[in-house]
């Protein structure tokens, strides 16, 4: 073979004698993996390769950042061989989203002579982070798919601010807003996984002062008008724990575990409810719930307690499913005044009414009837029955009987064979 | 439908009949009943709250106009 001594690639003519023309051909465009364990709040990252690594022109490298990064600009110190600035473009070096990314990063970088390192791309499942502390006017533009908070998903993330924020989505890292005023409070929704929010100050939301807002299973904290009434309180969904006792074994004046609950004055229905659970657990009471009395209990279901119209009728105590154990009985060999294990009770949903006529026959042999009015009117037309107050039933009292039957009332009839004035028994019975 | 006393005078309403023993009734209204057809109805004139009704028959039978 003849020997070979010029090469020539991409337009330039090397020596292939010139052992510093090899050394360049060699190392231009090669590709090195290494890592970096350096703090992420540090800006220059030291990066750990093989040895035979050169800072060369068109040298690839590419590093499996472990801790993350949270510093700008970075610069890459690799094997040792000294600290070089990295480029991201221009005026997006100092872009946060740009350069911050969380442990377990990938990044890759190439080499440019008179440059320094350019950084080429990132792994795509890195989420920015930000550790910027925000003053009372400053504003946070977040870009991105996420906002991540004190580090990682499962730690529980205090959040603090003196602005307006406004996280849009269900969750942290569904994206974020920022909002500017009330009106955007009402209308925007926001959500908060875990952790706690610290609203410091008062917002003017709507027409009333809220203290803490948040749409949609969170609590709303004011005077605001809610509806058709003012509402100190008002949970639409969710669960609240308003109090000072603790909940457990101790007295709970206000406990909700879920549900909705409306308490207050305010009219729910047809009717004034001073306190309204539509369902889920209520203990109203300092009673022991088990094996003490109960004043009021309702494990489940819906219960409204008041002197309020259900229906056509006033009913005390109403239940419309579920248990009611309403005594201080015992519930087992004891009496029980009142108990219903399951089904839907309804007190006086049924209706009877009894009474008595003196009738006096106009003839012998002549039914004579006389009208009776109910004292209350029943829902749909009882049942009548009767009977004559008599021992010559058969003989001289051929009969009673209740005819015209209405909602109101019904003729009452009587019959015998003779004139002597005659008493007669009757008995209503039918839907309240 | 025509309704005749004992005697065979015509009843009409705000006629008042007698019977042989018992109260005195003031016509008040035909009416036709499930039990007996076509009858009269006749209100006690001393106790007005009772009332009978009364078939051809009854007051064939036991019933006089009274002038």
């Amino acid at each position: 073979m003849a020997d070979i001594e010029k090469l020539t690639i991409d337009d330039t003519t090397y020596d292939i004698a010139d052992a510093e023309a090899r050394s360049d051909l060699a190392s231009r465009g090669k590709v090195y993996y290494g890592t970096c364990n350096t703090a992420d709040a540090n800006q220059v990252k030291e990066v750990t390769t093989s040895d035979d690594f050169e800072i060369k022109n068109g040298v690839i490298l590419i590093v499996y950042f472990s801790t993350g990064n949270s510093a700008r600009p970075i610069r890459l110190n690799v094997n040792g061989t000294g600290s070089y600035s990295v480029d991201q473009g221009g005026e997006l070096d100092d872009y946060v989203p740009n350069c911050y990314f969380i442990s377990d990063t990938v990044c890759e970088f190439i080499y440019v002579s008179g440059t320094g390192w350019m950084w080429v791309s990132r792994s795509a499942s890195t989420a920015a982070l930000c550790n910027t502390t925000l003053n009372t006017s400053d504003e946070l533009n977040l870009v991105g798919n996420g906002v991540r908070y004190s580090g990682n998903d499962s730690t529980t993330a205090t959040l603090s601010y003196n602005t307006s924020i406004k996280m849009k989505g269900d969750t942290l890292t569904a994206g974020a807003l920022k909002t500017t005023s009330g009106a955007d409070l009402d209308t925007v929704n926001s959500g908060l996984t875990n952790g706690t929010v610290t609203k410091v100050g008062t917002e003017t939301v709507g027409s009333g002062t809220r203290h803490i807002y948040l749409e949609g299973g969170s609590p709303r904290t004011s005077a605001s008008t809610v509806g058709s009434s003012t509402k100190l309180v008002y949970l639409s969904s969710g669960t609240i724990t308003a109090s000072t006792s603790t909940v457990g074994s101790e007295t709970k004046p206000v406990y909700m575990n879920s549900g909705a609950i409306t308490a207050s004055s305010s009219t729910v229905g047809s009717g004034v409810i001073p306190m309204y659970l539509s369902n889920g657990t209520m203990t109203a009471s300092t009673s022991t719930v088990g094996s003490g009395t109960k004043p009021v209990y309702l494990s489940s279901g819906t219960i409204t307690s008041s002197t309020s119209t259900v229906g056509s009728d006033t009913k005390p105590v109403y239940l419309n499913v579920g248990t009611l154990t309403v005594s201080s009985a015992t519930v087992g060999a004891a009496r029980r005044p009142v108990y219903l294990s399951s089904g839907t009770i309804t007190a006086c949903t049924d209706r009877w009414l009894f009474g008595s006529e003196s009738i006096t026959p106009s003839a012998a042999n002549t039914p004579t009837g006389v009208e009776v009015t109910f004292s209350t009117s029943f829902g749909s037309t009882p049942r009548v029955f009767t009977n004559a107050s008599t021992n010559v039933i058969g003989t001289t009292v051929m009969g009673t009987s209740a005819s015209s039957c209405s909602t109101t009332g019904f003729q009452l009839n009587l019959t015998r064979t003779n004139t002597t004035s005659t008493t007669v028994f009757w008995f209503a019975i039918g839907n309240a | 439908m025509t309704f005749y006393d004992k005697n065979g005078a015509e009843l009409k309403i705000g006629d008042h009949v007698v019977p042989d023993e018992g109260y005195e009734l003031e016509i008040t209204e035909e009416r036709e009943m499930e039990e007996f057809g076509n009858v009269l109805i006749g209100y006690q004139v001393e106790n007005p709250q009772f009332f009978s009704p009364l078939t051809q028959e009854n007051l064939s039978l036991q019933w006089s106009k009274k002038d």
